[in-house]
């Protein structure tokens, strides 16, 4: 299975749009992490859902990660994949000081199989996610981060570049163009298991 | 020649040893009398060593041979004894006009040891009470001149004979005394018009020395005595100094030399050191702190100045190109084309000036990582891209083979950048510019050249002055003369170089620079996997 | 009616510049000059996209926000600051949450147009009774 983790804070709302404007299917699971408060996270679903190909749909404990599917990371939880498969919402402390936390699902994959990572890091203030990143790295993944020149706030993507994991660095735009290079698209219109998910209804 | 007089096998080999060691050729006889027969009469003995416990007959009347025969200026006498107490057998006042000395081993071998000042000797020789002085006027000549003041004091404390003072029994207060306290300036003494008389000599050391050195026959060596004496305006001052002092018979009456060193000053400077260490550390945190927060204000003062240049900008930057849509005569539309482009220009300055100061201040410690520079370079030039393709150019990235080295990413990029559209800027459209590099064990040199409008020597010295711009008609917006003082920044903060070359106008430029290729030792380098 | 939007800003030309580039775009703002006021204006209802500026005197920006949080005003808001401060400071990091953009000045208008258009998307898809006590005021 192919996994996607992208993490983004302060400036990330843009940041995405560019980056899943017209975003076909893609043969991978893609999780993200966007720092923001809880009562935007439908809305946040339904803008991301009218840009993408993807079915976009709010993460729920029990749900199966699938290809083709992007799953975001409600506010106040932290997502953690289960066998690199099932999602676990744990509600917890803040870590790097927000729930959700982008170090927390990455940190939560596991070495199985065939699977393969990408762990992506757009834009925000602090270090979120840079210990993901070097774990997928670990883990033989990928991993992209976004450029100074199209950050809104650099840290994020600086710190990750500081662990010396990171293999590309660009703009929304051009991480975009690599994904799909990457990972091809998937032919199917839709995927049914992703429309009969309980998630999607939104709450 | 020296003759040594000793009927001990062990004293003979013991002053031989000496003797050897001062290069002291020298002839050793059993008695006292065969000294005489040892030596001939025109070659007399530089000295002669008789050993007071051997076999010599009366001493007295073998000095006064000794000197009839070899001459009292010529040859000096060495009594060597082991027993402090030998002096009784030598009563005093029975060594006619020669030189004679008496001591141990010791004593024996000071008198040959070069670093012995004419001074000291004078003293070890004045520490034989017994010896009447044999020349006067040999003692005045070294009395007088002698480098440091020297009393020579009755047992009443009186002062009988001074050197080096203009007037020896004049106190400090301009009344006239001989009592030593106060012709040192002692303000007890002057008080109680004799030294050791006010309560508080009890603690004086001076007049301890003196009242111990006649009642106990001591030699006191450089004591350091501290005195109160009057100063200018009725204040008052410590003056320190080292005193020595030994009993001495003059005409049968014991007297005591006193030599004086001042050493105040050196007391004061020492004094004055020791508090200076004391407050050294109190100095140093104070100075920290004071740069610290000097750091903090600069930082915040370009905070500051950041937002007041920002704010004023908002409106011209936002609004201005709103006029656009509005403006119908050509004229008024290229106006408002000039003010957008000179509010873009301010605007670029701002931001850049404040990034150079911004680097300057955070520069000491770049964040290195180990880059792959070939790599490093092709992202660069994929981010210039457009700017590429928009103005014609071709870029040829030369790096070859592979070759890491320890970088701050951003500050590099950021190089990078500038020296790529410096290129541009100075380049006619569809130029080319070529990135290549050297290495070697040490650094690694990378070189950006173009095929731009080149440089005059005048102005190939000037490139890295802060906004320095080589043609200062150009007012186009894209040139702020920032670039090359950034990359200079830059570079500094990895420890490298940076110049330029140019074989003259019109024939391009290249821009090289060399960094390390290993972090300096104290900086730590995040390894990439 | 969420589609509104508030400047906060104690400089009254940037105040005035925001809402002509929001106006050119048939985007209407209010404007006010501190975050007391701006808190006023959440106690009265207001709900949308707020560009908070940060360095104003009194209450500044980050002050402003944890009010809006203590206050229980931040429900249904969304929070971009607009800033001349170079790089946000240390402040920023507990309040990640709550700030979803941070955009410099001076701004690119069209950039400006087009952040205010994106979070207002965004509120015009929030449901009905997600956390919108006093709405009716509005």
């Amino acid at each position: 299975m192919n996994i996607i983790v992208i993490g983004a804070s302060t400036g990330g709302p843009k940041a995405l749009r560019s980056l899943f404007e017209f975003l076909p299917r893609l043969d991978a699971a893609i999780v993200l992490v966007q720092h923001m408060p809880r009562f935007l996270n439908e809305s946040f679903r339904r803008v991301l859902a009218e840009r993408t190909l993807m079915d976009v749909s709010l993460a729920e404990p029990g749900q199966m990660l699938e290809h083709g599917v992007v799953f975001v990371a409600p506010s106040e939880f932290h997502l953690v994949l289960n066998d690199n498969r099932r999602i676990d919402l744990v509600r917890g402390v803040k870590v790097n000081y927000v729930c959700s936390s982008v170090d927390v699902t990455m940190l939560s994959l596991r070495p199985r199989g065939e699977d393969s990572f990408l762990g992506i890091i757009l834009t925000g203030m602090a270090a979120d996610g840079a210990d993901g990143i070097r774990h997928i790295k670990n883990l033989g993944g990928l991993t992209f981060v976004q450029n100074q020149m199209t950050a809104a706030v650099y840290d994020m993507p600086h710190s990750a570049l500081l662990t010396g994991a990171v293999d590309f660095e660009g703009s929304p735009k051009a991480i975009r163009e690599r994904l799909v290079e990457k990972f091809g698209c998937i032919q199917t219109v839709s995927s049914p298991a992703a429309e009969s998910t309980p998630g999607v209804e939104g709450g | 020649m020296i003759v040594l007089a000793s009927d001990d096998l062990v004293t003979r080999q013991a002053v031989s040893v000496i003797l050897r060691r001062y290069d002291q050729p020298s002839t050793f006889v059993s008695t006292g009398r065969e000294v005489l027969s040892a030596c001939d009469k025109k070659a007399p003995p530089e000295k002669v060593i008789l050993d007071v416990h051997a076999e010599m007959g009366d001493p007295i009347s073998l000095f006064h041979r000794i000197f009839q025969t070899f001459g009292a200026e010529k040859t000096r006498v060495f009594l060597l004894t082991h027993d402090q107490d030998a002096d009784a057998t030598l009563p005093p006042g029975h060594c006619g006009a020669g030189k004679m000395f008496l001591g141990g081993l010791a004593d024996l071998e000071a008198q040959f040891q070069p670093s012995a000042t004419p001074l000291e000797r004078f003293g070890q020789a004045l520490s034989v009470d017994q010896i009447r002085l044999g020349s006067e006027d040999e003692f005045m000549a070294v009395f007088l001149h002698a480098p440091i003041p020297i009393y020579l004091i009755d047992p009443e404390g009186q002062v009988r004979r001074a050197n080096r003072v203009k007037n020896p029994y004049v106190g400090s207060d301009g009344k006239s005394s001989r009592d030593i306290g106060y012709v040192l300036g002692c303000l007890h003494a002057q008080k109680e018009g004799r030294c050791g008389m006010a309560s508080q000599c009890r603690n004086c050391l001076l007049s301890r020395i003196i009242r111990e050195t006649l009642r106990e026959d001591r030699n006191f060596h450089r004591k350091e005595i501290s005195l109160e004496v009057s100063a200018e305006e009725e204040s008052s001052e410590n003056i320190h100094a080292l005193v020595s002092t030994t009993p001495l018979w003059i005409d049968r009456k014991k007297m005591i030399l006193l030599f004086l060193e001042d050493v105040s000053e050196l007391r004061r400077s020492q004094e004055l050191l020791a508090e200076f260490n004391r407050n050294l550390e109190t100095l140093v945190a104070r100075r920290t702190a004071e740069v610290q927060a000097l750091l903090e204000q600069k930082k915040e003062f370009i905070r500051q100045l950041g937002h007041d240049l920002r704010t004023p900008l908002t409106p011209l930057v936002a609004l201005l190109p709103k006029f656009r849509e509005h403006l119908e005569d050509p004229r008024d539309r290229e106006m408002l084309e000039l003010i957008i482009s000179n509010t873009d220009y301010i605007h670029q300055l701002v931001v850049r000036t404040l990034d150079l100061m911004v680097l300057e201040n955070e520069g000491e410690q770049p964040e290195l990582r180990m880059v792959e520079l070939r790599v490093e370079a092709n992202n660069v030039l994929a981010d210039f891209a457009p700017v590429l393709k928009e103005n014609g150019f071709t870029a040829v990235n030369n790096i070859e083979p592979p070759v890491r080295l320890p970088v701050d990413v951003v500050q590099f990029k950021e190089l990078l950048l500038n020296l790529l559209s410096n290129a541009v800027k100075f380049s006619p459209a569809g130029g080319r510019i070529l990135i290549g590099a050297n290495y070697n064990e040490k650094e690694t040199t990378l070189s950006v050249s173009d095929t731009g409008v080149g440089m005059t020597p005048e102005q190939l010295s000037r490139v890295f002055d802060e906004f320095y711009k080589a043609d200062p008609s150009r007012h186009d917006r894209g040139s702020l003369g920032l670039g090359l003082s950034i990359c200079k920044r830059i570079v500094n903060n990895h420890g490298g170089r940076i110049w330029v070359e140019s074989p003259g106008l019109g024939k391009g430029t290249t821009v090289f620079i060399t960094l390390p290729s290993h972090a300096p030792d104290a900086a730590t380098v995040r390894e990439e996997r | 009616m969420n589609e509104r939007i508030m400047i906060v800003d104690d400089d009254p030309a940037v105040r005035y510049t925001v809402q002509e580039v929001l106006r050119g775009a048939n985007l209407s703002a209010i404007a006010v000059e501190s975050g007391r006021a701006c808190l006023e204006e959440l106690r009265n209802g207001f709900r949308g996209v707020i560009l908070l500026d940060i360095m104003m005197p009194e209450m500044d920006g980050w002050d402003t926000l944890e009010a809006m949080k203590r206050e229980g005003l931040s429900e249904g808001n969304i929070v971009c600051m607009l800033t001349a401060v170079i790089s946000p400071s240390a402040e920023l990091e507990t309040l990640k949450d709550d700030v979803l953009d941070y955009v410099r000045k001076p701004f690119d208008p069209d950039g400006l147009i087009a952040t205010a258009k994106e979070y207002l998307s965004y509120l015009r898809t929030v449901p009905e009774g997600d956390g919108y006590e006093g709405e009716d005021k509005a």
